[in-house]
């Protein structure tokens, strides 16, 4: 009697198996690669009310041709760091963004102040913009927040003559 | 095992590949060409244990509609391409004309060997589909730009056009049309 090969028998059903994991793992992976929207928990957003300060801080996020990489992070209970890349640009421009949302949602009014500085010494100015007010960022400044109110913030810059290489802002904001 | 299902196999590892290559490189480009901060998280809920994040959802539409972008443009090109390829190759049989065009647009070797089989352009039409309405469901659910839904619509009615147009080709070899011969 001759010898049945049972060999395709058995890798018909694993060929098949195979077949249909070609079609699903890719599709799966493909889904999975997709991102999602998700607020950070340790560090960049601090939106976790405090007990004692009760103001929530947000960094805006985006993309922007000149206002690049932004990072916002906690230092301490009463200190947040927010750096940014700004890119070469042109002379005589003015630059703007929306960065970070400060909330109060506390009971109390309270108060914020902030400074900044950059990692060279061109002759950008650069200041902060809430509501109609504007606030230079080499002198420390300070605004209240009511029980409730939520303010943008804006970054502004400007320059009488071209920047041909980027620079690092960071502005502490003391709570 | 039988033949065609160690061929169906061998075919369907390549669009495979570019299936996930083109959503892996659209995202490392659109990270590179916008200088985006991406997160991975393994705390995620549901079926999978790793999670691309951003934490903005501007940021997140942009990279995954760049992302589907890629990866149905690395699946549509060569499908279109077979899809055409077949087509002429069939039409050259039934009408000298399309040789003399073929022949100006110097694209001779498309018609001088019959290797694009209809199973090929079904599994290559079949992962187009698969993509499109992924990105479909995507623009559905708002995280996908929608000219790029679009596209992707119409992709998935090309690739299922050209499966029945090729199909019907193969058909015309084995039962010629008669008004074509009498």
């Amino acid at each position: 009697m001759a010898k049945q090969n049972l060999l395709p028998q058995i890798f018909e059903p694993l060929a098949i198996a195979a077949l249909l994991a070609l079609f699903i793992i890719p599709t799966l992976t493909v889904i999975n690669l997709s991102p999602i929207t998700q607020e950070l928990k340790e560090s960049n957003v601090l939106g976790v009310t405090d007990s004692t300060q009760n103001i929530v801080v947000r960094k805006v996020g985006g993309i922007h041709d000149i206002f690049q990489n932004e990072t916002l992070e906690k230092q301490d209970e009463t200190e947040y760091i927010y750096s940014t890349n700004i890119m070469k640009r042109e002379g005589k421009k003015a630059y703007s963004k929306p960065i970070i949302t400060i909330k109060n949602t506390g009971t109390t009014k309270s108060t914020l102040s902030f400074y900044g500085y950059t990692d060279s010494t061109t002759k950008s100015s650069y200041s902060l913009k809430i509501d109609k007010n504007s606030y230079n960022l080499t002198d420390t400044s300070k605004i209240q927040l009511k029980p409730g109110e939520e303010k943008v913030i804006y970054l502004y810059t400007e320059s009488q003559s071209s920047i041909l290489f980027n620079e690092k802002l960071n502005i502490i904001i003391y709570l | 095992m039988s033949k065609l299902l160690r061929r169906i196999l061998k075919i369907s590892v390549w669009p495979a590949v570019l299936m996930i290559a083109g959503k892996l490189f659209g995202i490392i480009i659109a990270n590179i060409v916008y200088k985006l901060d991406f997160f991975i998280d393994n705390q995620i809920q549901g079926i999978f244990s790793i999670q691309l994040y951003y934490t903005d959802s501007n940021t997140t539409i942009l990279v995954n509609s760049i992302s589907n972008l890629f990866m149905i443009i690395v699946l549509a090109i060569p499908t279109i391409y077979f899809i055409i390829k077949t087509s002429i190759y069939q039409t050259t049989f039934q009408n000298p004309r399309t040789i003399v065009k073929i022949t100006k647009l110097n694209i001779m070797n498309w018609i001088t060997k019959d290797d694009t089989s209809f199973l090929l352009i079904f599994i290559w039409c079949s992962f187009l589909l698969v993509t499109s309405l992924i990105v479909i469901a995507q623009t559905i659910q708002g995280i996908n730009y929608s000219w790029i839904g679009i596209l992707a619509g119409a992709l998935a009615i090309f690739s299922i056009w050209g499966t029945i147009k090729t199909y019907e080709l193969e058909i015309d070899k084995i039962y010629p049309r008669e008004k074509e011969l009498y």
